[in-house]
């Protein structure tokens, strides 16, 4: 779910970003969960080949369907039990994180540059171009963003830059909107009035006022962003369109397992709780970011 | 005012008229359905005659021009697969999609309020660490996996709830609650963080000064401002909700558009799908609108583009 | 089933064996059909308009409506149904003789203008009927008495009376199709069949009720309650609750499962559908037969029936199905041999193996990017690195129709015909992605078509799959079972071309 933000935004942005990480552990535990829960996903993903036992897309169809270690057929060669085509399901958890963490972070990167840029010129610059660029962010939203990614990837084929791609579609407006609303308020400002009076240009005010300030706000929606496109990259995989097999990515082994779900629930299980609990990190994160950053930030959920 | 409501009026419509005509390009980029609707058995040629004879290989910008003619007397075209006209057909699976989004929200926010008002007067404390871990908890499950954890428990080990179909209460309390679940989430804290911002206002804080029994007075005035910004979340959150109904009514096979649209654009039944883009698009923007006046009308102070 | 000069006795004796064929018991006159069955379906039928019926879901089912000019038995043999007879008067004419007395579910008279409507509109460019690739071999229709007709092919066509049966030949009558209108009857159909449609509810359920003066008899249940299921989860979920009294169908890894509930009746049918890997035999290496049938070696078949399928499948040694007529068991498959896989691929001078690309699909009728995944492990076993492509169900097709296919890609043909002749013309057409070619193939399989009698075509199969093997046109795989599942109130036995027959649907109790 995305967070909105409502187009009135007064924020007083913290002075110093330094020592963010011992003001957060003090402000706010959960955040440091948070941290915690992502960095270890993220050593997973990129520690990948060395902690997965096996290849993520060895089939080996005479250990089909074995359940993990602790039940009866199970053994400590697959912990995590088998998948219907005897891969090992830990493997596929590891290797899927990296896959579905890149997809996720390249697509929410990918939405946001192009959504911040956006934003900026739309709200610093307004005019013909503020109104074409948000009439283009209401189209956007306007489309139920499922129905939209599934046309696109029928229509492109899926695979890993299409993906990207459509998803970055589906959140690129959330930043075009706070962003074009912080700028709104900073053009007005003193700092940027004064700047302009001493024949700044344009972009260079951008950049180095409106910019910096604006950041803050970003980077609290990009991570629940990341966490959001998680979750649709695995709604998408779930539909038949996300990254084609033999690819791991939890989503995908969450719907190849849904089929076997009475028989050999733990290729579901698993790359659910993995969604749940990365995703749920990272919004540990993201919150703590935002209790951080500032403590008005909170009336803008 | 009035000028900004023509405004906002104006852009709605040209809003709706952009998504129609992107919906067409991309359901006509993807190619036709001449050999979905053919027996299996069917040669290359016949299946070419077949595109002939359906018009399929008209130069895009005169199936385009044909469609617009129609669109405009709202005449979406005749369903390939059903065979009947594409709108009525859509509008006749709307209420369905209605009564499970609707459900869902007034679910999602007779969870939220209460769980966010307890939160924010307890803050700090268990109760508040509790109904925060359930919210962020709820935001971060897949809603379609809980559908299905929810089936296999109540309805096939259970037997409390029936599987699938639409019905009264019984047959909409799963599919409703999986789409509630990242709404409801996202309602508490919206909730519990507006809640808090009120209560520390100034004439919250005298009358708790003045004593407890103030408080759940002004209480009283503390929660209805409140509810305003979770109104306008809902409402904007409309896009999401109906996107999160299309894979629920797929797994309980639902009757409602999102089900019907997901089998169109599989099957490649182009006027439905154009009808169905329509219609949901024009009730995201609708809402969007009467959201964005609502807002307005409240707080003439906002200052809206 | 027989296509010579009928005698009056034979009629006598092919009417005793519709009676049979129908379920009634001998003697007894059928009872007034009482009690309501609910059943649940994977798909519902996309219109009962027979001629823009879109997917076999639609076919098989409103042949519970309508009925076509002969029909099958439950053993698959065909029998006469609103024709009682038909014989071939030349190489291009067949003639048939038609059942007196029958009348559709509004009252009109079932007869030779009936016929010669509903073929002239299954032909009409105007009808855009999706099934008119099925019956394009008509060249027309006379009308000699009331009761007779004669249709005329454009070539010799010896599966005319199949083609006429239940699939493509369900008949229409003119009077009440003109009257009401091609919208009309696709949700409000008026067959001959043994059930109305009395409510359509699009997506929730549709109601059939038993048409008491059916020519066969009335059916045993007065009502059926067809609900659409998609979800394999909630379908299987919903027979376990008592919802529904029958389903399919079941996916094969609830089998077991479902087996071992004692309220409950599994009956598992080999479905016609001939699941194959086409090999692109223009394109090197594939034109090497010794390339193709190290295909064949390389993959464990076996293995895959066994994990996927939990069991319920057939292997095929060709792409003759067990049902289809001629089949003949005696010619083996390939066994699983990736050494002997290696050393063909090292004789064919491919020792390391090559790259090649292999097309699947999801979101038909069957799955089939699961089998797909699994071959594609076992070539990569013997250093063929297939990469695999996987499309949406609609996004292949053109690529099939524009032949832009990968030099292997898995696919399944339903033998609707249960005949390997029809089968194997349509996988040696020469577009759709199949290029493979044999002159002696051809000269075969003409032979075969010329001559109508069954029992003397059977055995003429066997020499086409004992060449078909050797050729390795393809990768050779199988059938899969059809598993229907029913609560132990009711009686009911699926037919093996898929057909989802209500007819002799019985309650017990």
């Amino acid at each position: 779910m995305a967070t909105d933000v409502s187009a009135r935004a007064d924020v007083r942005v913290s002075a110093s970003l330094l020592d963010p990480s011992i003001r957060l552990a003090r402000r706010s535990p959960l955040a440091c969960a948070g941290a915690l829960i992502v960095g270890l996903v993220i050593l997973a993903a990129l520690a990948a080949p060395l902690l997965a036992t096996t290849d993520p897309i060895d089939q080996d169809l005479t250990v089909a369907l074995k359940p993990p270690f602790w039940a009866e057929d199970g053994s400590l060669r697959h912990p995590l039990g088998t998948d219907h085509l005897g891969r090992d399901v830990y493997s596929r958890l590891i290797y899927g994180a990296q896959i579905s963490l890149t997809i996720s972070v390249l697509a929410a990167l990918l939405g946001a540059v192009v959504g911040v840029l956006a934003g900026l010129v739309a709200g610093y610059l307004g005019g013909r171009l503020d109104t074409v660029i948000m009439r283009l962010a209401d189209l956007n939203l306007a489309f139920p963003l499922i129905l939209l990614a599934l046309a696109v990837v029928a229509l492109l084929g899926a695979n890993l830059k299409n993906l990207v791609i459509v998803m970055a579609v589906t959140t690129w407006m959330i930043y075009a909107r706070v962003v074009r609303g912080l700028s709104l308020g900073l053009r007005e400002r003193e700092f940027v009035q004064a700047a302009r009076a001493l024949g700044a240009h344009d972009a260079r005010i951008i950049t180095r006022h409106v910019l910096p300030n604006v950041l803050a706000p970003v980077m609290v929606i990009w991570t629940l962003e990341v966490a959001r496109i998680i979750l649709m990259e695995s709604a998408l995989s779930f539909l038949g369109l996300g990254v084609p097999p033999p690819t791991p990515t939890w989503g995908r082994m969450l719907a190849e397992g849904r089929d076997y779900l009475t028989v050999a629930g733990w290729i579901a299980i698993f790359p659910g709780l993995a969604i749940l609990v990365t995703v749920l990190g990272i919004n540990f994160l993201g919150d703590g970011l935002r209790d951080l950053l500032d403590p008005r930030l909170r009336r803008q959920t | 005012m009035r000028r900004y409501i023509a405004a906002r009026l104006a852009t709605a419509v040209l809003v709706v008229v952009g998504v129609s005509i992107v919906s067409f390009f991309l359901t006509f980029l993807t190619g036709d359905p001449a050999e979905i609707m053919l027996p299996p058995g069917a040669t290359a040629a016949q299946i070419e005659k077949f595109r002939a004879e359906w018009g399929f290989d008209d130069p895009l910008f005169v199936q385009y021009w044909r469609f617009l003619k129609r669109a405009v007397h709202g005449d979406f075209g005749v369903s390939l697969r059903h065979g009947q006209q594409s709108l009525p057909l859509i509008a006749a699976r709307l209420p369905a999609t209605l009564q499970l989004t609707v459900t869902a929200m007034v679910l999602a926010i007779a969870l939220a309020v209460p769980l966010g008002v307890l939160a924010a007067t307890h803050r700090g404390g268990p109760i508040d660490l509790l109904a925060m871990g359930v919210a962020l908890v709820g935001q971060s499950v897949p809603n379609f996996w809980l559908a299905i954890m929810m089936i296999l428990l109540f309805a096939v080990s259970w037997g409390l709830l029936p599987t699938s179909g639409r019905g009264g209460v019984a047959h909409v309390v799963m599919p409703a609650a999986a789409i509630a679940i990242n709404l409801m989430a996202l309602l508490t804290r919206l909730v519990r963080s507006t809640m808090i911002d009120m209560m520390s206002e100034d004439y919250v804080r005298t009358a708790r000064a003045k004593g407890l029994r103030e408080l759940f007075v002004t209480s009283r005035h503390a929660l209805p401002n409140a509810l305003i910004p979770l109104v306008t979340v809902v409402g904007l959150q409309f896009g999401y909700i109906l996107g999160g109904a299309v894979v629920i009514e797929t797994i309980f096979t639902w009757p409602g558009v999102g089900l019907f649209t997901i089998q169109a654009i599989l099957n490649r039944d182009y006027p439905v799908v154009q009808a169905s883009v329509f219609i949901l698009a024009t009730a995201v923007v609708l809402i969007n609108l009467v959201v964005d006046l609502l807002y307005v009308w409240l707080d003439p102070r906002i200052r809206v583009t | 089933m027989s296509q010579r000069a009928m005698t009056r006795r034979d009629a006598l004796r092919v009417l005793g064996l519709t009676a049979a064929a129908a379920g009634l018991h001998a003697g007894a006159p059928a009872a007034a059909p009482t009690g309501e069955a609910k059943i649940a379906l994977a798909a519902e039928p996309n219109t009962f308009d027979p001629h823009l019926t879109v997917g076999r879901n639609t076919q098989i089912f409103i042949a519970n409506v309508y009925d076509g000019l002969t029909a099958r038995d439950v053993q698959g043999n065909l029998v006469p149904a609103l024709a009682e007879s038909w014989k071939r008067l030349n190489p291009t004419t067949w003639q048939f003789t038609l059942r007196k007395g029958v009348k559709f579910h509004n009252g009109d008279d079932f007869n030779a203008d009936c016929v010669k409507f509903t073929l002239d509109r299954s032909t009409n460019p105007e009808t855009k009927a999706t099934i008119s690739s099925e019956l394009s071999t008509i060249a027309g229709t006379e009308i000699v008495d009331a009761f007779i007709v004669n249709i005329a092919t454009k070539t010799p066509d010896f599966l005319l009376p199949v083609r006429l049966g239940e699939l493509f030949g369900l008949m229409l009558s003119p009077k009440h199709t003109n009257a009401a209108g091609k919208e009309a009857i696709a949700i409000k159909p008026n067959g001959t069949g043994p059930f109305k449609l009395v409510t359509w509810a699009k997506n929730e359920r549709l109601v059939l009720e038993a048409n008491e003066s059916y020519w066969r008899g009335a059916p045993k249940v007065k009502t059926i309650v067809v609900r659409p299921i998609l979800e394999d989860a909630a379908r299987v979920a919903a027979l376990q609750a008592g919802e529904v009294d029958l389903i399919a169908p079941i996916p094969h890894v609830r089998i077991a499962e479902l087996q071992r509930n004692d309220k409950l009746v599994i009956k598992t049918i080999a479905a016609p559908r001939i699941f194959h890997v086409t090999i692109d035999v223009r394109k090197p290496p594939f034109d090497n037969v010794k390339v193709r049938q190290a295909l064949n070696y390389a993959v464990d078949v076996n293995a895959i029936l066994k994990t996927l399928y939990f069991g319920h499948g057939t292997r095929l040694a060709t792409v003759v199905d067990k049902g289809a007529l001629g089949y003949d068991p005696s010619v083996q498959p390939y066994p699983y041999d990736p050494g002997k896989a290696k050393a063909l691929l090292a004789e064919a001078g491919l020792p390391n193996g090559f790259e090649v690309e292999f097309d699947s699909f999801t979101g038909s009728i069957a799955d089939h990017s699961k089998p797909a995944e699994a071959i594609v492990g076992y070539l990569q076993k013997v250093g063929i690195k297939a990469k695999a492509n996987v499309f949406e169900f609609s996004a292949f097709g053109p690529r099939r129709v524009q032949n832009k296919t990968a030099p292997l890609f898995i696919y399944s043909i339903g033998n609707a015909y249960l005949e390997p002749s029809w089968v194997i013309r349509w996988m040696t057409q020469g577009g759709l992605g199949m290029h493979y070619k044999n002159a002696r193939l051809d000269e075969m399989l003409t032979r075969i078509e010329a001559t109508d009698d069954p029992k003397k075509r059977a055995p003429q199969y066997s020499e086409v799959q004992k060449l078909l093997k050797d050729e390795a046109p393809f990768i050779f795989l199988y059938q899969a079972d059809a598993a229907f599942g029913m609560s132990t109130r009711v009686d009911y036995t699926p037919r093996p071309d898929e057909t989802q027959w209500l007819y002799p649907l019985g309650l017990k109790g």
